[in-house]
């Protein structure tokens, strides 16, 4: 077990295992959490709820999901961390049933990363503190930090929604992959984007998706995408 | 130019990284070629440290699929792995020595046809953030000179690296190694859009990138950009895009606003020029807004794509 208080995010980063299971997975997120000074994380892909630290974070991420507003909708294009270091100080016209319950659950400040995998924005890591203030710097870079490691994680381990609304269980097909180091990973969502017409989110959910059908590595996949596609 | 000067040139170079629009993939590009240039090796690749216990190889350079699969199992096992764990040079005396302390790179090595690997840390104090891996041709070590040559490269890099305009706006190594590896995936993303778009292979697809970076003196990432934003084949010049915090030497200026609306065809008023780039311009959004306050971004992206899937 990782000493929450002591780990820095580099050792946490080094003890994230590809296969974790759930139990584990919420484990890490409070270390991470505590090591970036936040209460709490919470990780959503699309729509999709996939990580969290508490039922602080749980509830705050199904919130801006139930009322269709709050600071982790309308990111795209961001490629900074946003701040909302005084809930307070929330412009109420702007969110304000969110507004609302966020002072029920006495939460004073909230971060938002966008979660990257190069040009496509794969999700949101959204953290927060009971007291107000913005984020130090080095708190800031290292949330990106933890951030892209999630991106990995998220790319390597989970099964493409499509495929996921097909299998259910803890069946991954293939896992343990370094997925976003794999430069043939991103090449081959490019080469579906304009083969299929779709942006390159969308076609990298549909290589995972391949993947996971297949039970071959996101990396043979793409593989594969390539020798078809291009001329070699 | 002799080697010294040559030497002299790489090192005012490698500390050039207080520039605007600070090109970290592009840096170090420019690196491993000095090191071919420099040293008597035929192949250098830098590895970066960044999200968890792997390295990784953040120059997209178009490796032969031998190299590409040398590199892969570098990330992990071999002389740059050590090197970046120990934050010390390490070599292997001979090809057989190799063989016994890395099995799979060694192989791999020889499969790709060079006979010896040699790798540097990339350290500035108590921080290595990753290493520079020399593969050479010749059956035996390094010399001392080149060694190092080599290291002073490798440490000039690193500080380079983090001293660069990026980490001095934005405080830490880690955001720098960030912008390395998505720099790096969004030029990969864009390899595999234009070779698709253009029915070529990925290599082609990526010196068509460099080339059509250096003819409109743009960068790499910048050309990635426009191929995925754009939906650019690179048939065409870039399209001008307003960059935030570089005064506007291409804006309209501010006191004929009337004048500048939908002034195609009339002729610029005698004496004036109007530069090629204001022309294209006008009359077109850019694809791009400069970083703008929170409220008035947030009424810039209205609900957006929706979430795929």
């Amino acid at each position: 077990m990782v000493d929450a208080m002591a780990a820095t995010v580099r050792s946490l980063l080094d003890n994230l295992r590809p296969e974790a299971d759930e139990e584990e997975r919420r484990a890490w997120a409070v270390a991470c959490a505590h090591a970036l000074g936040l209460g709490g994380i919470a990780v959503s892909l699309g729509r999709e709820l996939l990580w969290f630290s508490d039922m602080t974070s749980a509830r705050l991420e199904d919130l801006q999901f139930i009322l269709g507003e709050g600071p982790s909708l309308l990111f795209r294009g961001r490629s900074d961390v946003r701040q909302l270091p005084d809930l307070d100080r929330l412009p109420a016209r702007q969110w304000p049933q969110f507004a609302a319950e966020v002072t029920e659950l006495q939460i004073a400040a909230l971060f938002v990363w966008p979660v990257h995998i190069g040009a496509v924005q794969a999700g949101t890591m959204t953290g927060y503190r009971r007291t107000p203030g913005p984020l130090a710097p080095r708190q800031s870079a290292e949330g990106r930090l933890v951030a892209d490691a999630l991106a990995d994680q998220l790319l390597g381990n989970w099964p493409a929604p499509a495929a996921a609304n097909t299998h259910h269980g803890r069946d991954r097909g293939c896992s343990g992959t370094v997925g976003l180091h794999r430069a043939e990973v991103h090449q081959a969502t490019g080469v579906l984007s304009a083969r299929l017409g779709v942006p390159l989110t969308e076609a990298l959910d549909r290589l995972r998706g391949q993947a996971y059908a297949s039970g071959r590595s996101l990396t043979d996949t793409a593989q594969a995408v390539i020798e078809r596609e291009l001329p070699q | 130019m002799s080697r010294e000067q040559h030497i002299a040139r790489t090192f005012v170079e490698l500390a050039d990284t207080l520039v605007e629009g600070f090109d970290v993939i592009g840096f170090l590009q420019q690196m491993t070629v000095r090191c071919q240039e420099l040293l008597d090796v035929v192949d250098a690749a830098v590895f970066l440290s960044h999200t968890g216990p792997h390295l990784y190889s953040p120059a997209p350079c178009d490796p032969s699929p031998a190299l590409q699969r040398v590199l892969d199992v570098a990330c992990v096992q071999g002389p740059a792995a050590d090197a970046y764990r120990s934050a010390r040079p390490v070599d292997a005396r001979s090809p057989e020595d190799a063989a016994g302390r890395w099995p799979e790179f060694a192989s791999r090595v020889q499969h790709a046809g060079y006979s010896l690997a040699t790798a540097l840390p990339m350290r500035l104090r108590q921080d290595t953030i990753g290493s520079l891996l020399l593969l050479h041709a010749a059956p035996r070590p390094m010399d001392a000179e080149d060694l190092a040559l080599g290291q002073a490269l490798a440490d000039a890099a690193t500080i380079g690296l983090l001293h660069s305009r990026t980490i001095r706006e934005q405080g830490t190594v880690n955001e720098q190694l960030h912008t390395a590896l998505q720099s790096r995936i969004v030029i990969e993303q864009a390899k595999g859009l234009l070779a698709a778009r253009r029915n070529i292979s990925l290599n082609q697809a990526f010196d068509m990138m460099r080339r059509y970076a250096r003819s409109h003196r743009i960068l790499l990432g910048g050309v990635a950009r426009d191929v995925i934003e754009n939906g650019s084949s690179l048939r065409s010049p870039p399209v001008p895009r307003a960059e935030p915090g570089r005064p506007g030497k291409h804006r309209e200026s501010p006191e004929h606003p009337e004048n500048q609306k939908g002034s195609k065809d009339r002729n610029p008023p005698e004496g004036r020029k109007i530069p090629k780039s204001r022309k294209i311009q006008e009359g077109r959004k850019t694809p791009e807004t400069p970083e703008t306050p929170e409220s008035q971004e947030d009424q810039e992206n209205p609900a957006g794509p929706a979430d795929a899937g």
